[in-house]
Parts: structure tokens; sequence; C-alpha cells
């Protein structure tokens, strides 16, 4: 029995969730007995990084896991080293920026800048996974592997899952034309294949004087102000802030499942 | 002697103050865990992808971005990444210095989100807990000023403050800061800063959900600057009350 991994998914499930969950309903997802899900938010809430709204009301993360997010980032050195160049490139391109990161067989969701301040924003309202199937930073990454690996990836992670994006690629066929296209063009573009009236573009962050990447960046934004010349000429910024990322970061903590990887 | 279930949170807590990691002794020592317990926390925190390290003896531990990712994930389904940080980042391009925002929890107040303004020269930005010590920054005095006197001495006595006097005397500063709607605090909390902060109110009901703060090096943060400061400070706090009313990570109270 491993009681610190039920706080931890408990923890997890609960991220999921912003909104809340009752009691019951973490207990079935979890399969945890009530009474021992019971002492187990009692002491989250304790500790806390649960709350409860009202007595038998749901249970709700606060902001401490977001906090302790952040203490990470802040002794890693990335709130000092790399989130100023995310906030240029957000202030420069006026859309979202979102730095993602190679975590062995997956690719997180670290940081990001939102530069578009009034008007249409573009919310990201997701997981720290990024889907591979459907996303630029996705097919940013996967065009810097071979097909099979790249292949395999996709597949492990799905990529059948339902999106909102009227062009969403169905086939494995149809996604490696999008991989092919951003590999020969050195960036990835998507156009509605992930969010309705939304697109996105992403650059692989190569780690320094190799062609391995150890993450992705990508601007995202409303279909309206995001049109394929517009992400054209937005290429050379992003490429530069890629570059930057990996000259001031790669030895950074968050980029050392990138580097063993590479061994 | 803390219980057992405590102790993967602890680690992951330790780990994420110390980026380039810890060995399994030292992790160990500093949480007065048992080795063998720890080295068992260690490989289930490992297993589940929030920590890499070992297993030769005395390897480093660290936290792998796992934390950092469910965190922002966390608060991009809150909005508050979307809605809150052009806020702060444009009063730290205004200012020039570290603007900070913290949310109050129940009885305590914690750090959630920052934009630092100076962009060379002297930087501001000291490595915090997560939870906001209430007496000596600004941050915990405007939201000591939002309360009354009792509930704001309640608090100060949690925070470790004792002497009478003492907390008499920062109940006044309160009752000041109280009284002109911003906490001013020169070199109390580290030596050669200063900073300046207001409560967040939620717009429709006035309760207070949170501080936000502006703080630098004293020789910039003069009497005057910090005077200047405020019209705009005040004028991001409403507005940060209105953009977090929409999020559920404000509804706190």
């Amino acid at each position: 029995m491993h009681s610190p991994d039920r706080a931890i998914s408990i923890i997890e499930l609960l991220s999921r969730n912003a909104v809340g969950l009752p009691l019951s309903a973490i207990a079935d997802e979890l399969s945890i007995p009530r009474s021992a899900t019971h002492r187990l938010l009692a002491d989250l809430r304790e500790e806390g990084y649960v709350r409860q709204e009202y007595e038998g009301g749901t249970y709700r993360l606060t902001a401490k896991v977001v906090a302790l997010g952040f203490t990470f980032l802040g002794a890693a050195g990335v709130t000092a080293e790399i989130q100023p160049i995310l906030d240029r490139l957000a202030e420069r391109t006026g859309e979202l920026i979102v730095l993602a990161v190679v975590d062995g067989e997956r690719l997180l969701r670290v940081a990001k800048a939102q530069g578009a301040r009034r008007g249409l924003l573009y919310h990201q309202d997701e997981g720290p996974e990024v889907y591979l199937a459907a996303t630029s930073n996705g097919h940013a990454w996967l065009s810097c592997l071979g097909e099979e690996e790249a292949l395999q990836l996709v597949a492990k992670q799905g990529y059948n899952r339902p999106v909102d994006g009227p062009t969403a690629s169905k086939t494995l066929r149809d996604i490696l034309t999008y991989v092919e296209a951003a590999r020969d063009r050195g960036f990835a573009k998507i156009s509605e294949t992930y969010v309705a009236g939304t697109s996105a573009m992403a650059a692989p962050i190569f780690r320094p004087g190799t062609r391995r990447a150890i993450g992705t960046l990508s601007v995202a934004g409303p279909l309206l102000r995001m049109t394929d010349e517009h992400m054209d000429s937005l290429a050379p910024t992003l490429f530069a802030s890629a570059v930057e990322i990996a000259e001031a970061g790669s030895e950074l903590p968050i980029f050392e499942q990138a580097r063993e990887a590479a061994r | 002697m803390m219980s057992s279930r405590n102790r993967a949170i602890s680690i992951l807590e330790l780990l994420s103050q110390h980026a380039w990691g810890l060995s399994a002794h030292d992790i160990a020592a500093r949480l007065g865990i048992p080795f063998a317990a720890t080295q068992r926390v260690l490989a289930g925190l490992i297993e589940r992808g929030y920590a890499h390290g070992g297993p030769e003896k005395g390897d480093l531990f660290r936290l792998r971005v796992k934390l950092p990712a469910l965190g922002l994930a966390y608060l991009g389904a809150t909005g508050v990444t979307d809605l809150v940080q052009p806020i702060l980042d444009d009063l730290a391009k205004r200012t020039g210095e570290l603007v900070r925002l913290a949310v109050i929890e129940a009885d305590s107040l914690t750090w959630v989100a920052k934009s630092q303004g100076a962009r060379s020269g002297l930087l501001y930005n000291p490595d915090t807990d997560a939870e906001v010590h209430l007496p000596a920054t600004a941050n915990g005095r405007a939201w000591l000023s939002c309360l009354g006197d009792h509930q704001a001495r309640t608090l100060i006595e949690k925070s470790g403050l004792s002497a009478a006097g003492t907390i008499d005397a920062l109940l006044h500063d309160v009752a000041v800061a109280r009284a002109q709607g911003y906490a001013v605090v020169s070199e109390s909390y580290e030596a050669g800063t200063s900073a300046v902060a207001a409560a967040i109110r939620r717009s429709a009901t006035g309760s207070p959900i949170g501080t936000v703060s502006i703080a630098g090096p004293t020789i910039r943060m003069t009497p005057v600057r910090i005077r200047e400061f405020v019209p705009w400070l005040l004028a991001s706090a409403t507005e940060l009350g209105a953009a977090a009313s929409s999020s559920p990570l404000f509804k706190g109270l």
C-alpha cells in the first residue's frame, strides 16, 4: 500500500478538475475506499493543498500546488533565464506563447506568456501533456525524430482524441504529412486541427550544437490574426527565441530529461 | 515526526527548492525521515515521473518538469495565466520593479504569480517560500489591513510574533495601511529592499481575495517613487479583482 502515491493521485485528479469533485467521485475514480479517501483529503487539507467549500461540498485544489511549481521554476533558473524570453516573444507577436519540454517520451507544457491583452484571446485549457497528433508543439517535436520513433509516440499516446478542430487529422498518414511539412520548413504550422478558429506555429528547441530537440516553442492565436502568411512572417522571430532559450537554458534542470535521453 | 502519508509531498516541497538536486541522505536528514523510507518514497516519485536520480550512492535526486507542468495546467484551467498575468506584466513594465501576486487561502497568503520589470541592473528576486510572512511583508500587511484588529492580532500571533510591544507597533502600521489603502514596508523583510502592496477585492462583494505588490531595491524605491506607483498599483488591484472573479483559484473565502 502506497499512501504517498494516493495523496499525489488525488492532487493529479483534482488538477484535471478545476471546479472540484465530491469525495465519492474521488474515491470511485481512484478506487480508494471512502474512509481512506476521507482521511487523505483531511491530510491534504491540513497541509493546505486541498480545500472544501463547505461540509459535504466538493474538494478543489488550492493555489499551493501551483506555487510549488513556481518555486521549482524559480529555483531552477527558469523564471530568471527563460521567462523573459517568452515575455518578449509574447510582446512582439501579441499572441499566446507556450514552452514545452521533452520529458522522456512525453512533451510537457512548462511555461507560457500571453501577449494578447484584449480582444480575442486564445484560451488554452488542457492538461500538462502536449497532444502530439494535432498540436503545433507536438508536430514540431515529431519533426525532429525518425519516422518510426514519431509514429510510435503518436500511437502510444493515441491520435483519435475528439478535438473540435474541423480539419483534425484522422489517420497516421495525415499526421505524417504535417510532420514532414514541418521538417521541411523547420517549424510546424497548424490551422484548426486542434481548436476551431485558432492556428498555431511551433519550432523545436535544439540542444546547442546538436539536432536533438530538448523542447518546443509555440505561438498560438485566433485564425483571424494568425493567418498562414502572418505565421510565415513570424518564423524568424520564433527561431531566434528558440535559439535564445537553447543558449540560456539548455543546462538548466528542466532540460535534464532531454539530456538523459540523448545519452 | 510527521505521518507517513505526508512524506511524498514533503519531498516534493523540499526538492522544489533545490532544483539542482539533493542526495537521498540529505533529503532524509533534512526531513527527519528514516533513510530506507526516504528511498522508498523517492522510488515511488521516480516511478510516477516526478523525480529522477540515483541509483549510485550519493547520487542527486532532482525534480522533473511534471510538477510545474501540473501547476501550469491547473492555473490554465482556472484562467489565471491568461487573465491575470498580463495585468502583472503591465505593472512590472511600468514600474520597472518586481510585481507579485498572492492569494488568500484560509489563514494564509500564498504567492502565485510574479512579473519582473527590471531588465538590467539591480534585480530584486527573493527566493521565497510558497507562503507569505504576514508581519514583515507589504503583502501581509495589506491583507491584515482588510481585517479587524482582533482578527489581525490572531493572525500575527499565529505567524510567530509574541512580544506585546512588537504586535502593538505592527497593528499601528496596519492601521496606517488601512487608512491610506496600501501598505509600505522598508527594509523590514530584507535589508536594502522596499515594497508597497494593496489588497485585491472581489469586484462584486468587496471581500479581499489576494494582494499585489511592487518591490525593489530601496535606492530605487524611494518614498517619492512609491507615491508615484500607488495610483498604478491601486488600478491594477481593481483590475485583478475583476479578472479574478471568473477564477476558481480565488474562491478561497
